[in-house]
């Protein structure tokens, strides 16, 4: 299908420039890193997330579906540490498989270093599949988490975030059927990151 | 002083004005009241008979206008406020539609009336009986595959169609008036009245064996044009099948008897291009007749089966008196009153407007103003492209037995 097509060769241009973005920000990080401290981190995160369809005629509430997110990054100083993320979410309803796709950049600003608490932010693209709909669109993250030490370079901890889209259409095949379509969802879910 | 009162009387008539045209754009469908010019075919043609005890001017008197400004036939109660009963029902009381302010009374044969007017050539002219009303507040429909997983539309269906499945007319005639009203939250909305063509005429399609198509005989009129969709009827080898069990089950008439008219039925411009389309599927699970080939009219009465051997008693047949009924008993439960549509899909394809198109009867030959013989149609300005936009049951949970009907109904 041309839509299949172009709708892949959209997720995988945003793929593409975020990974771009990510490794600038990662090799700037790890530039800053060769001056100071900083190093490559990665984490996984599991979870559960409620997501929000809305539009004039949208089905807007959805029961909890199972979320992960795969992130990696570099650190900018001991209180900055940026990367780049992959999530998915996914619910069942009525038959009905519907699955969310992320891909962005992401920073975790610490407060303080002494303490657990980091907050998040990010942007990047989102892209929700359901039978023959789709809907692509840009995204911004704000969320917050806890780190708790575990063991050597490993903390584990949890992070709640909330992911939302807007500025995109509905669309089945080539059509677009509704426009002005937002999608959020709030992840909770629990990290273990490499430090 | 007097500018002040000025301006005020200018916005309260600006204001007046806008509610004005919001209303207007809001009744549009709605037929514009027109002066009275006679009767139609279709008006008066039901006299009582047998055990029905109203008058047939009390019946007379459920009739509309209809746009031409000729009297049709309407909605009526199985039974009178007065107590006295008709002895047939026209389906679920249009009033508690919330499309009955807009559209009204609907009336019954306006597209039977004017095909011959049209140029079609030969008339259709269909009996009173055959009228049946549907409709459903609110249904929550199903778009594209997901159902309603993604997306939240909730529509208002009203729907008329001549089904007579008293009689072998449907067993070869193929043409049937249709008047099908939808508005949904989503935009999607027409008004459309046309008698479409349901499958192919002079046959049937086996209502247990889709794919054997029964050539029955000459359709009336003998031009009828080939339709989509099918009339799934009984046939005696269906129906035979169902009662007369190999396996020494129990008779089962609901399978042998499921009658389903599934339309496929469109209002198209005069560049054949489509306006709005629909396949809702009219299905009875009672008709007091099947079809049999060789015998009168080609056709039996279900009710006979009841004091065969095979079905004495059982199913259907439980609690009638042992004393063989006739087909048109009120006692019988053959008598076409257990109806239900499935609404499925709805398509719409008017995005460049106008709202008011006038087509011929069969729903074809679509113009911006009218021409002789043209029904008058209502069309969103709206297309609902990649929507899919289908629907489910109405009336599935409900039968319109009432005192005193009776086949014919």
């Amino acid at each position: 299908m041309p839509f299949e097509r172009r709708s892949r060769r959209t997720l995988l241009a945003a793929v593409h420039r975020a990974s771009a973005l990510g490794l600038f920000l990662c090799a700037a990080a790890s530039s800053a890193g060769a001056q100071g401290q900083s190093r490559l981190w990665y984490e996984l995160t599991v979870g559960g997330s409620g997501a929000r369809l809305t539009c004039d005629y949208c089905a807007p509430a959805r029961d909890v579906g199972a979320a992960a997110a795969l992130a990696v990054g570099a650190y900018a100083g001991d209180r900055v540490r940026v990367g780049v993320e992959l999530s998915r979410w996914t619910y069942r309803d009525q038959d009905v498989r519907e699955r969310i796709k992320g891909v962005g950049v992401v920073a975790h600003l610490v407060p303080d270093p002494k303490r657990g608490l980091y907050l998040l932010g990010g942007a990047g693209w989102t892209a929700y599949r359901a039978g023959e709909f789709a809907y692509d669109a840009p995204r911004i993250t704000v969320g917050l988490g806890w780190d708790i030490p575990a063991f050597g370079n490993w903390v584990v901890g949890n992070v709640v975030a909330l992911d939302a889209a807007s500025f995109g259409s509905l669309r089945n095949g080539g059509t677009t059927v509704v426009r002005d379509v937002g999608l959020s969802a709030v992840r909770a879910s629990v990290q273990l990151r490499r430090r | 002083m007097s500018a002040r009162r000025q301006a005020w009387k200018r916005s309260l008539l600006l204001a007046v004005w806008t509610a004005a045209a919001c209303e207007s754009e809001m009744i549009e469908p709605r037929f514009a009241p027109v002066t009275e010019i006679g009767n139609s075919i279709a008006y008066g043609l039901w006299s009582p008979s047998g055990t029905d005890t109203c008058s047939k001017a009390l019946h007379d008197s459920y009739s509309v206008v209809g746009p031409d400004g000729l009297r049709y036939p309407t909605w009526h109660p199985a039974v009178d406020p007065t107590g006295c009963t008709f002895g047939h029902e026209h389906g679920r009381d249009p009033h508690g539609s919330r499309l009955y302010a807009e559209v009204g009374d609907i009336p019954f044969g306006y597209a039977n009336q004017h095909l011959v007017e049209s140029g079609f050539g030969n008339p259709r002219n269909e009996d009173h009986f055959g009228h049946k009303v549907e409709w459903e507040n609110g249904m929550l429909m199903r778009a594209g595959n997901t159902g309603t997983a993604t997306l939240e539309i909730r529509c208002d269906v009203l729907t008329k169609l001549h089904q007579g499945t008293h009689s072998p007319d449907a067993f070869t005639n193929n043409l049937h008036e249709v008047a099908y009203h939808i508005r949904c939250t989503d935009g999607t909305a027409f008004s459309a009245t046309l008698l479409t063509p349901i499958g192919t005429p002079g046959e049937l399609v086996a209502n247990c064996d889709r794919e054997r198509h029964v050539t029955v005989g000459p359709a009336t009129p003998p031009n009828s044009p080939d339709g989509g969709g099918k009339r799934a009827v009984p046939d005696q080898s269906c129906v035979f099948s169902n009662i007369n069990r190999t396996d020494g089950g129990e008779p089962r008439f609901d399978s042998a008897l499921h009658e389903s008219w599934e339309v496929s039925a469109s209002l198209r411009a005069a560049d054949g291009h489509w306006l709005a389309a629909f396949n809702p599927y009219y299905q009875v699970m009672d008709p007091s007749r099947y079809h049999a080939p060789g015998a009168d009219r080609s056709m039996l009465r279900p009710i006979d089966l009841c004091y065969t051997d095979a079905a004495r008693g059982k199913d259907r047949c439980a609690g009638l008196p042992a004393t063989p009924i006739t087909w048109d008993d009120e006692r019988s439960p053959f008598k076409g009153v257990r109806r239900f549509v499935d609404v499925n899909g709805n398509f719409v394809g008017n995005a460049d407007g106008p709202n008011v198109w006038y087509t011929d009867p069969l729903g074809g030959n679509g113009q911006t103003t009218p021409f002789p013989g043209s029904l008058r149609q209502w069309i969103a300005k709206r297309n609902n492209d990649g929507l899919g936009l289908h629907g489910g049951v109405m009336g599935n949970d409900r039968d319109y037995n009432a005192r005193g009907v009776r086949a014919p109904n």
